[in-house]
This record gives structure tokens, C-alpha cells and sequence, in this order.
């Protein structure tokens, strides 16, 4: 140090100073916390049992989409061809309805843990005593989730498109004649998102303990698929096919790839008086608006639902 | 209803109700409360049931009024705008233990101090001076879940500071605590009250945490108001006179006081001195009524052995309202 040169150093004070700055928009005070609300669903600052849980669901989805990248890159080299399942051909749409699964188990475990524990441990009445409506409370929370279950959704699937596009001979030439499949990719991820992110925060509402709301969002579900089930081996009516609403979702993905087909399934029939036969038929599924509304019907119900429950908590 | 005198008039109060009502199925839960509460330490006192927690909901703008209204800051609270902007301006502690455990006071209170509008830096910066202020510095990242009660009920406190309020609704910050524990929060308490310089309504049923803590009084009963005031004036009862004892003459004394302009009548071995009613403005001002008692002593050659205000404690006011609103 030169003797013209002076030491330098800032005091901080630790004391208390009222505020008297600029307010931010509430708004963004909002996207803020959801975003940090995001990062908590996907196990930043959470504890090591969330986060391996979160790491197993991915572990999954990443096997998932290894499989569809190989099995379809075979298909692929053996030329396709008129026997090749349709999940091989597109396997975009393929990898959407294998992950149905992880995205019930990961709304089962992301969204009961943004929604309960506020009720659990009373922390509601802190954020209503802050300038915060109870709707933008819930959509603080509600799209934290639908937000970790789209990029769970997306990001694999725009992986696969991307892996795809490289090991094809020309991958801008591959981009170019899937671009259908890209914007039906692009919109079916948070389609599924939007779908299950949704109805895990409806049942979660009603519930202040995660371990019930988890098991609700997914034995709901089973259930309804069950239940579809046994009525379509008895029933064997189309409508049947309604009973399930977690179809609703993978239907309209169907639709946005347009890989709308019959499903077939197997129905008890009756021959005679007392002689029943198993004989499989083909259902036409129904248009793609009954799914697109029953979609909607399901993220709007369960919106209302919250929406209603957690009014009622504030007052 | 008892009301003190004081700053009633000031031209901006803290809370200012007309009338408030509010029903829950057509249940009275607040009636007709109508207050004037100039900026300071208010006490909110009442038992279970008497529409304290009514009345912090009404003033966060969480409840809308049944009837009547009330401004709280200037802030109507009935308008939902202007409800939002107050609950940037005012804190609140809920009585209840409302934290998450798998926060830490650190990551919880930049959260909250974010979403009452403050930038994340200012929110990080003042949950540091906030947490070495109510004495968690060192403790601000451990998770909630392994804290105290105390450490728990410090938390609370700091997150109705964090985003600098000008109002601060404290429901029994002292709840749960030993002894100790609540001797430190009400040093603490007043201790913020000097150094942030804001308003404080602390509601409980304890009135010795009142009594330390507050300058001022509400007394609510089935939602309904028994007294508010200054809490001197209260327990003091400012028009019930200045008891006096003298050695003398008591007739020429009573005489002299009453030439004064000041009324006086003997109780037992004293005489109660009264402000004359209606009070003229120098007359009612207890200093002049001692001055007067003292020139008629020295006038009447009598000696004054004892010249005091009656007081009485917050429990024994308390009681007596009580006791009066019961019949």
C-alpha cells in the first residue's frame, strides 16, 4: 500500500431500517415464488427422501425413453412396415402414454407436497395476510405443479426428438418431415401437465395430509381405470369408455398426433341361457372434442374445487 | 362504554371504525364498533369469544364487514384494492402455530417478505436484520421443525416484520411461552415498538403483557366495546377527581375550592375534588386542578398531607366493566 493510498472497507450495520423503497409488482412477486415453487416440487431445498423419490420417478423415465429411442431406431433400420405398432412409428406418441404412470406417480408426490403442508401446518393465513387473493394463491401453486409435470413431460419427449433427429442420415431433413410430430409433442406435454397437474390439486385441496391426498390422486385414478375395465369385458358399450378420465387426457395427446384408433378390448358375451364367450371388438373412440371437453371438465372441476376449499379455509 | 381522552382527533389514525358490524350466520360475531385509534401501542383485550379475532380479520381486510366500516392506515378495508395494498403495509402474528417445518426462518421469511412486494436482494437483506434483531441470527438456517417454542414464536414475529409495516396485529405473541421466555417477548416487543417506531395492537387476555407493552386500550365483550382509551387515563379514571387529605380547617378549605370553580365533597376522613362539569379547558387540566388544590390549602392555612388520583389496576378495570356489562 502507497501512502496516498487509503483503506477501504464498507460497514454494514445490522440493525433494523425501515423500508422505504419501490414495492414490486404483485405479479411478479408471484411468478417469483412460483418459480421457487417449482424448484422446491423438484427437490431443491427439500429433503433427501423427496429428492430421492423425485430421482427414482426419473430413473424410470429415463428407462422409458432409452427403450423408445432403441426400439424405435430398430424399427427404423428394418425399414418399418405395415405390421410395426403404431407406438413404434411414432414413437412420440408412444413415450407419452408410457409415462401416464410417472406423471400420476410424480403429481401424487409433487403437488400433495405444494398444496397440504400449508393447510397442515397452518401456513395459509400467513401468505392471505400478505397482499395475495386466494385464486392466485392457488395458481401460485397449482402451476408450480402442472410446471414440474410438464417438464417432466416435455423435456424426455423433445429429448427423443432431438436424439431421433441427430441419429437419422440428416437430422434437418428428419425435423422437416416431423414437424407435425413437434407441435403435437410441444402441445401434448403440457396438455398431460395440465391434465394431471390439475387433478392432483383438486383432491389435494380437500385433504391437509399428503399421504392421503397421494393415495386419492392415484387410487382415483386406478380405480376409474378399473372400474372402465370390468365394464367394457361385461358391458362392452362405448360409452364405457368414458368412465375412465385419465383416458381423457392421452385421448386428446392421441388426437394432436393424429393416432386416433379403435381399441380393442375383449367383452363377455352370452351364446345361450348359460354358455358366455370372450370375443374381442373394436370400439371407435369417440371425437376428439368429447375428449378435448371431458379434458376440460376435469381441470376445470378440480380448479373450482380448490378454489372453493381453499376460499372457505380463508375465512 | 368508557372512553379516554387523548389524540382521538389526530388527523391519522391507525384504525378508524364506524359502526362495524359483522354477523356469521346471522350470529353477531362484532357489533357496532365504532373506534378511533391514533398511531401506537394498542392493547386488544377480551375473553375467548369477544370478537378479537373478528376484529384482526376485519382490519387485515380478510372479513368483509356485515355493516359499517373501517379504514385502516387510511385504507378502506372494504374495498378488496385497498385491502391489498394495507397487507403491504401491516404485519401480522397469528396466534397459532403457523410455520413449516421443513423451512428454514431464513428461506420462509425472504418468501414472505418477497411476496408483500419487497426485491428478492431487499426481502434477503432484511431477513438478516430482522433475524439478528429478534435473536436468531445464528439459528436463521436450521429448519423451523427442530426450533423452541420460543425460537418458534420469535419466527412469527419476525415475519410480520420482515417487509416493514407501519401496523403490526400481534395475536398473543406470548402464548405457550414460560415466564422467561415471555419476558423476553415482551422485551422484545417493546423494544421493536421504540426502535421501527410503528404502531402495535397486541391482542390477548393476559393484561399484564398489556400493561407493559401498550399505551392504549380496547376492552371488547361479546363483540361489543366495554372501554377504549389511553390505558393511564383508564386505570386512572380521570373524571372520578383528586382525593385529598389535609389537617385544617376542611370547611373554609371546601369553601375555597368551590369559589375556584372546583367541585368537592367529603368522603370519610377525605375530600374528593372534582373538575367541574361541564369542564372548561382549564379547569380539566389535572395540573390546574392540583394548582388550585395547593393555593386553597396555603389560602386556608390548612396542611395537605395527601393529594393523588384514585387509580386502580388493568385487571380491576377489567373486572369492573365485566362485571357492569353483566349486570
Amino acid at each position: 500500500m502507497t501512502q496516498h493510498q487509503q483503506p477501504e472497507g464498507k460497514i454494514y450495520d445490522l440493525g433494523y431500517r425501515p423500508y422505504e423503497g419501490r414495492y414490486v409488482a404483485r405479479w411478479a412477486a408471484i411468478l417469483g415464488l412460483m418459480m421457487e415453487d417449482l424448484r422446491r416440487a423438484l427437490g431443491a431445498g427439500k429433503s433427501g427422501k423427496y429428492k430421492v423419490l423425485v430421482l427414482l420417478v426419473l430413473m424410470i423415465e429415463l428407462g422409458i425413453f432409452l427403450f423408445f429411442l432403441l426400439t424405435s431406431q430398430l424399427a427404423d433400420a428394418f425399414g418399418g412396415g405395415p405390421g410395426i405398432p403404431s407406438w413404434l412409428v411414432n414413437p412420440f406418441s408412444g413415450f407419452y402414454s408410457s409415462i401416464g404412470l410417472v406423471l400420476l406417480l410424480l403429481s401424487a408426490l409433487i403437488v400433495p407436497d405444494l398444496v397440504c403442508n400449508d393447510r397442515r401446518y397452518r401456513v395459509y393465513p400467513l401468505y392471505l395476510a400478505r397482499p395475495l387473493y386466494v385464486h392466485e394463491y392457488l395458481l401460485m401453486k397449482g402451476l408450480a405443479g402442472i410446471g414440474g409435470l410438464t417438464l417432466f413431460a416435455l423435456g424426455p419427449a423433445l429429448l427423443l426428438f432431438v436424439g431421433k433427429a441427430f441419429l437419422a442420415p440428416d437430422a434437418l431433413l428428419y425435423v422437416r418431415e416431423h414437424l407435425r410430430d413437434l407441435g403435437a409433442l410441444l402441445a401434448a406435454g403440457p396438455v398431460l401437465g395440465i391434465f394431471y397437474g390439475s387433478l392432483a390439486l383438486g383432491i389435494s385441496s380437500l385433504t391437509s395430509s399428503r399421504t392421503y391426498a397421494a393415495g386419492a390422486i392415484i387410487g382415483l385414478l386406478f380405480l376409474l381405470g378399473l372400474v372402465s375395465g370390468m365394464l367394457l369385458f361385461l358391458v362392452g358399450e362405448r360409452w364405457v369408455l368414458l368412465v375412465d378420465v385419465e383416458d381423457y387426457a392421452h385421448q386428446v395427446k392421441n388426437a394432436l398426433f393424429g393416432l386416433m384408433e379403435p381399441i380393442e378390448v375383449s367383452v363377455m358375451v352370452q351364446i345361450e341361457e348359460d354358455v358366455v364367450r370372450e370375443e374381442g371388438v373394436r370400439l371407435e373412440p369417440y371425437s376428439p372434442w368429447v375428449y378435448g371437453l371431458g379434458t376440460a371438465w376435469v381441470v376445470a372441476v378440480s380448479w373450482a374445487a380448490a378454489w372453493l376449499r381453499f376460499r372457505k379455509e380463508a375465512l | 362504554m368508557m372512553t379516554g381522552s387523548g389524540p382521538a382527533s389526530a388527523p391519522h389514525p391507525a384504525i378508524q371504525c364506524e359502526n362495524l358490524t359483522k354477523h356469521y350466520n346471522g350470529v353477531p360475531a362484532l357489533e357496532g364498533l365504532t373506534l378511533r385509534i391514533p398511531e401506537g401501542s394498542i392493547g386488544l383485550l377480551g375473553e375467548n369469544g369477544a370478537g378479537k379475532t373478528t376484529f384482526i380479520k376485519l382490519v387485515l381486510g380478510l372479513l368483509r364487514p356485515t355493516a359499517g366500516s373501517a379504514r385502516v392506515l387510511g385504507y378502506d378495508v372494504s374495498r378488496p384494492r385497498e385491502a391489498l395494498e394495507l397487507r403491504r403495509r401491516v404485519g401480522y402474528m397469528p396466534e397459532d402455530d403457523c410455520l413449516p417445518p421443513d423451512y428454514s426462518a431464513f428461506d420462509l421469511l425472504v418468501r414472505l417478505g418477497r411476496l408483500s412486494g419487497l426485491p428478492k436482494e431487499t426481502a434477503v437483506q432484511r431477513t438478516h436484520d430482522v433475524l439478528h434483531l429478534v435473536g436468531l441470527g445464528e439459528e436463521r438456517y436450521r429448519p423451523i421443525g427442530g426450533y423452541s417454542t420460543g425460537m418458534k414464536q420469535r419466527v412469527k414475529l419476525a415475519q410480520a416484520l420482515v417487509h416493514s409495516p407501519r401496523l403490526v396485529l400481534l395475536d398473543e405473541p406470548t402464548s405457550g411461552l414460560d415466564p422467561q421466555g415471555r419476558e423476553e417477548m415482551l422485551d422484545l416487543i417493546r423494544e421493536i415498538r421504540a426502535k421501527m417506531r410503528l404502531s402495535l395492537v397486541l391482542s390477548t387476555h393476559l393484561l399484564p403483557d398489556v400493561e407493559k407493552t401498550c399505551d392504549r386500550v380496547i376492552i371488547l365483550r361479546a363483540g361489543q366495546l366495554l372501554a377504549q382509551g389511553p390505558l393511564q387515563e383508564l386505570v386512572r379514571g380521570v373524571h372520578e377527581g383528586v382525593a385529598v387529605r389535609i389537617v385544617g380547617d376542611r370547611g373554609a378549605f371546601l369553601q375555597k375550592l368551590q369559589e375556584r370553580g372546583l367541585r368537592a365533597e367529603e368522603r370519610g376522613s377525605e375530600i374528593l375534588v372534582y373538575a367541574p362539569s361541564p369542564p372548561s379547558q382549564a379547569q380539566d387540566d389535572p395540573e390546574t386542578v392540583y394548582d388550585i388544590i395547593v393555593e386553597a390549602a396555603a389560602a386556608t392555612g390548612a396542611q395537605l398531607r395527601r393529594m393523588e388520583r384514585p387509580s386502580r389496576s388493568l385487571e380491576e378495570l377489567y373486572l369492573e366493566l365485566y362485571g357492569e356489562a353483566s349486570g
